[in-house]
């Protein structure tokens, strides 16, 4: 910060970023900040002192619910019961006027600006950062181990492809079971809103037979934690990503991203994203924050959430993280409270697929019209 | 003469209104407590049930009230709420009483195991829950918590009637028996009459307690959404609270409130009744 400017230089000594009129008391300046549960991406603090306290559900509903004065920022994902809340309960300030804002999420791709957006039309939250779970593969790899994906890919055919690595012995990969029942579980959910379908009973079946049925096919292979651990992914043949900063690591013109074969059809985006209090003592210092970080990731070529970053100009494996980005939605879940631990039962055998669909259903009946 | 009487009237009446005052002095501490964290808040919370958002603060009438009444969610856990107290409450109270006279009869085998009947109120809920959980697993239906009710308040209501019982005057026994009375009278017409405002007392308190459940509950079945059956209003309440429904909550617990006030007058005109 230079009388009262403030930059962004890179290595090369180029400005990215200026904002001007800045006074040196503003970078003095602290923001408090509240999470429910810990929240790993951060917004970048550009010289504020950001005070974040992670505070659990109950004292994160009373904090909002009283409209402590004491909080400025809540940050919070998508995948949390409370982000729907906040927005239809309207417990936040709306950022419609706040300078650079509305030109950031008009640069963004068009699902942040709708998710940010509530029904009269108020900018509710401002998305700090947007992961989109892709899969990404390498074409000659693949190719030469007979594995096929292809855009069209059915969940089908991903078990199998991953059941062939596997059966190979050689080839390294990444499927969790874990991570990837529960995203095939939450992103059905979102789409049909109820267990009991016959969509979702082939669904249990093939979850349940066909990835926990091959569990020691559905987790790392050991040649990938050697990846893991020297960072070099060059000999990683496919693996499921979602931020920047994994997709840094294999971008290479022999790989590349496609979308993942989900109930809705398109791409699940986890939004972390920033609300802030109606009542915060400090709005004025907070909205000038939020003014600064919409204008520094704006100018942020990395920024993936943009739907014409000049990252994705740089090579083809950009190009397709481009176009999985650009299909991809915001949907903000049910808590899986309501079904996660029934379903490991079901998944153990301890209950029946028809009990499982009543009693999800039981809960998530309740959790809709209580 | 008549100045001197005006003159000690006065002083009187001075004496008198001093006394009063210091009295009301007195009562202020217990009311100000009394109107800060009860009378207050209540009010506020009356105030919140009739907006449409705690952020937007809209006046909508009754509208949150018709809605909450309407929703069938807030009409299963009043239902089970009010079948938890008409069924545990007499069961516990009645329990209570007998334990009690067998206490204050000094039935040995009673007297000897006295320490059971007051350790539920001194172990932490969670470790009474781990040995409920492995008594009944996953029994379907409603007894372990009915259960868990009865056992963890028997001890207070044990207590409470037994000093009743032991208050009162062994005199008026001993004038009863020299006019002829027998066992039966003596506890129809003695006994119950004169601990009858305890048992009403314990029964109010076994009422509230009721409300008081949830905690066991919560830890028993784990989940915000238990079983249809055991889903009580602290359920409904707490899960709008944790959806940031600010509005369904204070409607329900003014809803709850009404309730309770409808108890507590329905008992106080049965004690009216039974006195006269």
């Amino acid at each position: 910060v230079l009388n009262g400017n403030f930059s962004y230089i890179d290595s090369d000594g180029a400005t990215i970023l200026e904002i001007s009129g800045l006074l040196e008391q503003d970078f003095d300046k602290s923001i408090n900040m509240i999470s429910a549960s810990y929240v790993a991406e951060a917004p970048t603090s550009l010289g504020y002192i950001i005070n974040q306290k992670e505070i659990g559900d109950e004292s994160f509903a009373l904090t909002v619910l009283s409209q402590d004065k004491d909080y400025d920022l809540c940050i919070l994902s998508s995948r949390e019961d409370f982000a729907a809340s906040i927005r239809d309960k309207g417990a936040f300030y709306p950022l419609n006027d706040v300078d650079g804002v509305e030109e950031y999420l008009d640069a963004c791709f068009p699902f942040i600006k709708e998710a940010a957006t509530n029904e009269d039309g108020d900018i509710w939250m401002f998305p700090v950062d947007v992961r989109v779970m892709a899969l990404c593969y390498d074409t000659e790899i693949c190719s030469a181990a007979g594995l096929a994906f292809s855009d069209d890919m059915t969940l089908q055919d991903f078990i199998s492809n991953v059941k062939s690595a596997y059966s190979d012995g050689s080839i390294s990969y990444a499927a969790q079971k874990e991570f990837f029942s529960e995203l095939l579980l939450s992103d059905y959910l979102m789409e049909y809103g109820s267990f009991d379908t016959p969509e979702f009973r082939e669904l249990a079946e093939t979850i349940r037979t066909d990835i926990w049925g091959n569990e020691d096919a559905f987790t790392y292979s050991s040649d990938y934690n050697v990846a893991l651990m020297s960072g070099d992914y060059s000999n990683v043949a496919f693996d499921i990503l979602s931020d920047a900063y994994a997709y840094s690591f294999h971008d290479s013109d022999s790989k590349t991203v496609i979308s993942l074969p989900m109930a809705g059809g398109k791409s699940i985006a986890t939004c972390t994203f920033i609300c802030v209090n109606p009542a915060s003592e400090h709005l004025e210092d907070t909205l000038a924050y939020i003014s600064a970080l919409s204008k520094s990731l704006a100018g942020d070529e990395d920024n993936l959430s943009l739907a014409k970053a000049d990252i994705y100009s740089t090579s083809d494996f950009y190009q397709a993280v481009n176009e999985v980005y650009g299909d991809a939605q915001i949907r903000f879940t049910y808590s899986s409270e309501l079904y996660a631990d029934d379903f490991n039962d079901y998944l153990d055998g301890t209950v029946s697929l028809e009990d499982f669909i009543a009693e999800a259903d039981r809960k998530l009946s309740a959790y809709k019209n209580e | 003469m008549n100045k001197r009487r005006r003159g000690m009237k006065t002083d009187r009446k001075k004496i008198h209104l001093t006394y009063n005052t210091k009295c009301k002095l007195c009562l202020v501490p217990s009311l100000a407590g009394t109107a800060v964290f009860f009378v207050i808040p209540y009010i506020r919370v009356l105030y919140y049930s009739v907006i449409g958002s705690q952020f937007r603060r809209n006046f909508v009438g009754l509208k949150n009230y018709i809605e909450t009444l309407k929703n069938q969610y807030f009409q299963l856990a009043l239902k089970n709420s009010l079948l938890l107290i008409a069924v545990c409450v007499p069961v516990l109270v009645v329990l209570a009483l007998v334990i009690s006279l067998a206490l204050s009869y000094g039935i040995k085998a009673v007297r000897r195991t006295r320490f059971a009947f007051v350790l539920p109120m001194v172990i932490p809920a969670a470790g009474v829950v781990m040995i409920w959980q492995d008594v009944f697993g996953s029994s379907g239906t409603v007894l372990p918590v009915y259960l868990l009710f009865i056992w963890k308040n028997i001890g207070i209501c044990i207590v409470l009637l037994t000093a009743a019982f032991t208050a009162i005057d062994e005199s008026v026994f001993e004038a009863a028996r020299m006019d002829g009375a027998g066992n039966f009278i003596l506890h129809t017409k003695i006994t119950v009459p004169m601990v009858a405002p305890t048992v009403y007392f314990v029964s109010l308190l076994s009422i509230v307690n009721t409300f008081h459940i949830f905690q066991e509950s919560y830890l028993y079945y784990g989940t915000n959404y238990p079983p249809d059956h055991s889903y009580t209003l602290q359920y409904y309440m707490n899960n709008n609270f944790l959806k940031l429904n600010y509005q369904n909550l204070a409607t329900s617990a003014v809803l709850t409130s009404i309730v309770v006030f409808a108890l507590v007058m329905a008992g106080m005109a049965l004690m009216r009744r039974y006195r006269q």
